[in-house]
């Protein structure tokens, strides 16, 4: 972001702000929340392949 | 907290923090960290407010367990270093030294009709400098890049500390 840019929002007002603060934060936690969902079908599928190897290869006795 | 809930209930802060002078239980106090930093720079994202308080009870403990308790009584709740309102978490500590002349400068301002004290920017660039981690570097850049700052009164607050701005 350009610095004129950065300046003029450094000018609004302080409950403007604040307010936008609040808005980044529930994005963060919004983005936290879709994370953790992918990480989480990523390792259903991961334990899923991984049974599904087992179940194709012969363990060794 | 719900979606049309404020996510930063900083009046209410400010308010308690008041309440807190009125009962005597503080001497002073004003807005610092993050919160008092996006007064005078852009917005950006930050998880909790500091509110730096000049204690009236002088031991060991700045009269730390009163403030809680009158607080919990008021419905705030309490996580680790943290109390909470409105699932915020605030966190009050007490004032010595630069941070206490932080208190004693700080520019008055009305938030939501509620008065209160802000830090100066000055002030806020010579806390960072005296702590020094990474976060605090690049917030006196973001200060000076983006804040009135009094040359005069900051060059003078670093050479009391016996402070010095990193190298640009």
């Amino acid at each position: 972001m350009k610095t004129d840019m950065r300046r003029q929002l450094a000018r609004q007002p302080f409950e403007e702000k604040i307010r936008k603060v609040g808005q980044l934060i529930r994005l963060r936690q919004k983005v936290k929340t879709a994370e953790l969902n992918v990480s989480e079908e990523e390792a259903l599928l991961e334990s899923l392949d991984e049974a599904e190897a087992e179940r194709v290869t012969p363990k060794l006795q | 907290m719900s979606d049309d809930s404020p996510t930063i209930p900083l009046a209410d802060v400010l308010r308690a923090a008041n309440e807190l002078v009125s009962a005597g239980l503080i001497e002073d106090y004003a807005l610092g960290g993050a919160l008092a930093a996006i007064y005078y720079v852009e917005p950006f994202t930050t998880y909790d407010a500091d509110i730096i308080f000049i204690a009236k009870d002088k031991t060991l403990s700045a009269g730390i367990p009163a403030i809680y308790a009158y607080l919990q009584s008021k419905g705030w709740r309490v996580e680790r270093e943290h109390l909470l309102v409105n699932d915020f978490p605030v966190q009050f500590l007490a004032a010595s030294g630069l941070t206490e002349e932080a208190v004693r400068d700080a520019k008055r301002i009305e938030y939501e009709g509620v008065p209160a004290k802000v830090f100066r920017p000055e002030h806020i660039i010579a806390i960072a400098a005296s702590v020094g981690r990474n976060k605090d570097l690049a917030r006196i850049d973001q200060m000076l890049e983006q804040a009135e700052i009094d040359r005069t009164r900051l060059d003078d607050i670093l050479a009391r500390y016996n402070l010095s701005l990193p190298k640009p």
